[in-house]
């Protein structure tokens, strides 16, 4: 088994039929999670703010950070592997509430909607998503079967 | 599944979907929808109204209405119940896409016919986990 | 039943337009004011009290708001021709979430359809009970109204 570990703002793209990416510490960032089963290449992407309007060159350096850059590039690089859009399955993790924060506060939240945004815009669909609440979430994915799991403390469930 | 279920009057092959909501974005916002749900869709039908949607219905034969409440000439209300006492519309089923509205109203709906009740905004997920749990994987009409 | 506040309609205004049209809104720290045309859209409703929710918003957000729900680009020719239809839907959707909220899901209720007008500013004074109003991210106002009919006599 080969773990990969996908940081805060990272994004990591694979073949390797071997590897597990995994992400750990969501809180209110969010984990895509992208599989391609026919090819076997899976993806996975934890960002952690909705825009990256305000902060250009912040999203130059690290696109993982932020949903509008991230995302599109998660795809990308699925692309870059032979992936099709019709054939990945998209799941999602995190977007959590830790403060009882509202409005600007609220990241998760944000972050959920803009998620939302693109992929409605990019006409995809979230096959499973595990989202919200006040729970910290480690997210892993396992490439040979495209199985995903979200452990929440000790209970780790699939999505 | 029976060899004409999912083949409108036309002979097209695939699903025949009715929207009706006055809103023409809320339209369109089905119809994108209902195009993520995996299914064959042949024709996505329009209606502005539940008179309109009636109209449709006489010319084209639907496997699925997704129908808004609030309405000018004929509300969702009346098209569920002019629909369930027609034996030619009634086995139709009928998912209302509305605004969150009271309890009793949701519950007279379920009772008229509607198969299900989808509180705007709707997310595409939930529309197409409720089109799919009705109409089936491939399109069969599940009772 | 207490009367309604200006943080219930922000709170109905910010969630609507950011779960039916992604767009984020904060309670306006200034005053709003709006220049050129704008959409105003107003609803009825029929419940324990009566009453109408009035929507203003500039034109480009209308556009915005219609381009987000539609899944286009701003740009888009469509995004504008659909800014009104949007901001009705919006403001349909705000009502129902306002009589459920402040009304509950136990009493009946009725919503009336939107009506969407294109109008010159500065806007007419009207009657209202409490207002909300917002800037989006850009900048721009967003302003909600309610008009909520007397109580009946104690």
């Amino acid at each position: 088994m080969n773990l990969v570990t996908v940081g805060i703002g990272g994004l990591e793209v694979t073949g390797d039929r071997s590897a597990v990416l995994i992400t750990h510490g969501l809180g209110s960032c969010i984990a895509v999670i992208a599989y391609d089963p026919f090819r076997k290449v899976g993806g996975m992407l934890h960002f952690q703010l909705p825009t990256s309007t305000l902060s250009p060159e912040r999203a130059r350096e690290s696109p993982g950070t932020f949903a509008d850059t991230g995302i599109p590039m998660l795809f990308e690089r699925m692309y870059a592997l032979g992936c099709r859009k019709p054939d990945i399955i998209v799941k999602a993790a995190g977007g959590g509430n830790f403060h009882g924060d509202s409005g600007t506060f609220d990241i998760g939240k944000r972050n959920h909607t803009m998620m939302r945004k693109i992929f409605w815009k990019a006409q995809v669909l979230v096959r499973a998503e595990d989202v919200g609440g006040s729970r910290s979430r480690t997210a892993r994915l396992f490439v040979d079967s495209g199985n995903v799991t979200i452990q929440s403390g000790s209970e780790v469930a699939p999505l | 599944m029976s060899a004409e279920q999912g083949q409108g009057r036309e002979g097209k092959m695939g699903l025949q979907m009715l929207v009706v909501d006055d809103s023409p974005v809320t339209r369109k916002m089905v119809r994108r929808a209902i195009g993520l749900c995996g299914l064959e869709v042949a024709e996505v039908h329009e209606a502005g109204n539940g008179a309109e949607a009636l109209t449709q219905l006489a010319s084209h034969r639907v496997d699925l209405v997704l129908a808004d409440i609030n309405m000018p000439v004929m509300n969702g209300v009346e098209l569920v119940e002019r629909m369930a006492r027609d034996p030619g519309l009634a086995a139709i089923p009928v998912v209302i896409v509305a605004t969150p509205m009271s309890e009793e109203r949701v519950e007279r709906l379920l009772d008229t016919g509607a198969r299900a009740y989808l509180a705007k905004p709707f997310r595409p997920e939930a529309l197409r986990d409720v089109v799919v749990q009705i109409l089936g994987p491939k399109g069969a009409v599940h009772v | 039943m207490s009367e309604p506040t200006s943080e219930l309609l922000s709170n109905v205004l910010g969630e609507v337009l950011q779960d039916a049209a992604f767009v984020f809104a904060e309670p306006a720290e200034d005053e709003i004011t709006f220049e050129g045309e704008v959409l105003r859209s107003t609803i009825a409703f029929e419940s324990v009290r009566g009453g109408a929710l009035r929507l203003v918003t500039p034109t480009r957000v209308a556009a915005e708001i219609a381009a987000n729900m539609l899944g286009i680009d701003p740009s888009d020719p469509e995004a504008e021709s659909q800014g009104r239809a949007a901001v009705s839907e919006i403001l349909n959707v705000i009502g129902g979430a306002f009589i459920t909220r402040y009304f509950g899901t136990q009493v009946p209720s009725q919503l009336g359809l939107p009506v969407t007008d294109l109008v010159a500013t500065p806007l007419p004074v009207a009657r209202r009970t409490c207002a909300a109003a917002m800037r989006l991210e850009s900048g721009e106002p967003v302003l909600l109204e309610l008009d909520l009919e007397e109580g009946p006599a104690a």
